[in-house]
């Protein structure tokens, strides 16, 4: 298959490149910054999510490449934790761009090109911490409201063209994202989950694995969160 | 950039629609695509325009949007007709403002 995972230099979009590509598919990746190839079927794009322009680019060197596009994992996320009170705009702003605007943009251009095929999969990236409603966290959760409402009616409009679009929601998971969290606030938000402990790379490939798998056709419009929440 | 070469472009574009759509959308100037007496369903539009942009993209190596906020902000849209398509299409490959 041919796969495009946004922010796959490192966490969590790393581990999926490696993972989709270690089962022999061809593996294209972005991120702001640049990374070394470290695999034959890998090529990586430098742009920032929210670039029209680049992400069009990017679009087009795979469709002039490949003719097609099978699944698009919408992996690259920012988050920023503080007090509404304490909340610049520019952060609001820089956290929509990323989390929201990338989102739309790659779902759109995905989709164009995934129509042609009339067969395609997209998988969003939301949070626990949206429905678990975190203090402190207010913007980056409602950035990835957005995120699940843009699944749930994207999955209505591109159904016909054969397109699922599901969402999965992790727990944390140690990557840079969360390393700035303070251990106590950790430990109080995993106590809210049914399992309480950390999520590992596994558990979300796991996911990603069963919403792109073929037998999967008829599983559109979904958030999974893990975690038990 | 002359005006027949992106006529070319969306001719052909056109019989690849009606090719995979089995339509038969009239390559003329005055066919009207969108709106009133339009012959498009909607998704036909999205459909005949990505083929339109992807050709554009192939043979004349401009990654175009034409679906824009200027697209829409247009006294006359862009979608009315093939004629006011190609004249929109001239209009933002030259400026180069997508
Ligand atoms: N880890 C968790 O605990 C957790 C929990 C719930 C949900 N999530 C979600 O999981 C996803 C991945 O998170 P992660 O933990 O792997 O984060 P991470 O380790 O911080 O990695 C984020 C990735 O996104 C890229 N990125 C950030 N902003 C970008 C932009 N504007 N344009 C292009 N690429 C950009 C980063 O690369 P550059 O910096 O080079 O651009 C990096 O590759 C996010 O959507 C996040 O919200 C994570």
């Amino acid at each position: 298959m041919i796969i495009l995972i946004t922010g796959s230099s490192r966490g969590i979009g790393r581990y999926l490149a490696e993972h989709y590509l270690s089962q022999g598919h061809i593996v294209f990746g972005c991120s702001r910054s640049t990374i070394n190839n470290y695999h034959k079927n890998y090529s990586h794009t430098p742009l920032d999510v929210a670039d029209e322009k680049a992400v069009k680019k990017l679009f087009s060197s795979i469709r002039k490449k490949h003719h097609k596009l099978d699944v698009l994992i919408n992996n690259a996320g920012i988050a920023s934790m503080n007090h509404l009170l304490l909340t610049p705009v520019k952060t609001l702003e820089k956290i929509m761009q990323t989390n929201f605007t990338g989102t739309f943009l790659f779902c759109r251009e995905a989709a164009k090109l995934m129509k042609k095929a009339n067969t395609g999969r997209i998988v969003n990236f939301t949070t626990v911490a949206k429905p678990l409603n975190l203090e402190g966290e207010a913007i980056y959760a409602a950035s990835k409201a957005a995120v699940e409402s843009l699944t749930k009616i994207s999955a209505k409009e591109f159904a016909p063209l054969g397109i699922t679009v599901n969402a999965i929601g992790p727990t944390p998971i140690d990557t840079d994202l969360i390393k700035n969290v303070p251990e106590m606030k950790m430990q109080q938000l995993i106590a809210k989950q049914a399992i309480a402990k950390k999520g590992s790379f596994e558990d979300v490939s796991n996911v990603i694995d069963f919403y792109i798998k073929p037998q999967s056709q008829f599983i559109t419009g979904q958030i999974l969160y893990l975690g038990g929440i | 950039m002359p005006l027949n070469e992106i006529y070319n472009i969306v001719y052909e574009s056109i019989d690849q629609f009606n090719e995979i759509n089995e339509r038969n959308l009239e390559k003329s100037p005055d066919t009207v695509l969108f709106g009133a007496g339009g012959h498009l369903e909607s998704i036909e539009l999205v459909t005949l325009i990505i083929e339109i942009e992807d050709n554009i993209d192939d043979q004349l190596d401009h990654c175009i949007s034409i679906v824009s906020e200027k697209a829409m902000s247009q006294s006359v849209s862009p979608f009315q007709t093939i004629e006011t398509l190609v004249n929109y299409i001239q209009l933002i490959i030259t400026e180069g403002d997508n």
